[in-house]
């Protein structure tokens, strides 16, 4: 998630962020990876139905070009397009220098959400 | 006032002595947490392991698993129908493959599904240190089976939980 948080660095969970409110792209959350413990940070690019892509590094939803100001580390991602599932959401990380092959995302149920940062 | 204090004595006693005996009985979910522990006692390796102690270590695990066992992971080495012989063999060139090894279990949650069958999920942690010098850190979240075989519970089947679909 770098530069938007730093590696080794550590933050603080809120749970009920979501209990009256539904994920929105942009939204940078807190998913449950394994078990209870092990938790990754990562930001919704998409939401359920919407369709997501990648083209030279570009984001694309529903085949238009995403403005995304916070990544900094862009890469040469390229990713046919997919529709994201009911109940899914799709998630990436903001540092995207890494091959796409290396970086963990996709689509994950929204069940994994544990809530969002609290800074 | 002194006999009270006895009988408060004698009843404090006597609830440690239930609590002690209620948990020292050994529950299903207990023996099934108990062959993780063996698992990962098992799987753990020293640098300065001889051959010896690899071979037996490698045909213990495989007493872990069931005649037949599915394994699931995003590995293609570790992928398909394995027999006991052949994790016993697998064990061996994992273990071969690494000069440190250690392999912890979190969040064991069992779910009994008749008398010979539990579901398990449960995180594992695997690092180690490769031959060839490059560190390992894994953590991923797993399903897996295990079936009661003779009074023993024995893993039948393993399958990584994907979070992510691309």
């Amino acid at each position: 998630m770098e530069p938007t948080y730093v590696n080794g660095d550590f933050t603080f969970c809120w749970k009920l962020h979501y209990v009256f409110s539904e994920p929105q792209r942009g939204d940078i959350i807190l998913i449950r990876f394994a078990g209870k413990r092990v938790m990754l940070l990562k930001r919704i690019i998409a939401v359920e139905g919407e369709i997501v892509e990648f083209r030279g590094g570009r984001l694309f939803i529903d085949f238009k070009k995403v403005d995304e100001p916070y990544v900094v580390y862009s890469g040469d991602w390229n990713l046919e397009p997919r529709k994201v599932k009911g109940g899914n959401v799709y998630v990436a990380g903001d540092n995207r220098s890494a091959p796409i092959e290396q970086h963990m995302f996709g689509q994950t149920s929204s069940q994994r959400i544990v809530g969002v940062p609290l800074w | 006032m002194v006999k009270k204090k006895y009988v408060v004595i004698t009843a404090i006693v006597l609830a440690v002595i239930v609590l002690v005996s209620i948990s020292g009985i050994d529950t299903e979910e207990h023996k099934i947490k108990k062959q993780f522990d063996k698992f990962s006692e098992l799987a753990a390796k020293k640098p300065s392991e001889s051959t010896f102690v690899m071979a037996r270590k490698a045909k213990d695990i495989a007493k872990l698993f069931d005649r037949q066992c599915i394994l699931n992971t995003r590995f293609e080495e570790i992928l398909g129908q394995y027999s006991s012989q052949e994790i016993q063999a697998l064990a061996m060139r994992v273990r071969l493959m690494f000069s440190a090894l250690s392999l912890k279990f979190h969040d064991i949650g069992i779910s009994i599904a008749g008398e010979h069958r539990a579901d398990v999920t449960f995180t594992a942690k695997l690092s180690g240190s490769l031959k060839s010098g490059e560190h390992l850190s894994e953590v991923h979240e797993f399903r897996c089976v295990l079936n009661n075989v003779d009074d023993s519970w024995v893993f039948s089947k393993f399958e990584l939980v994907e979070v992510f679909e691309k």
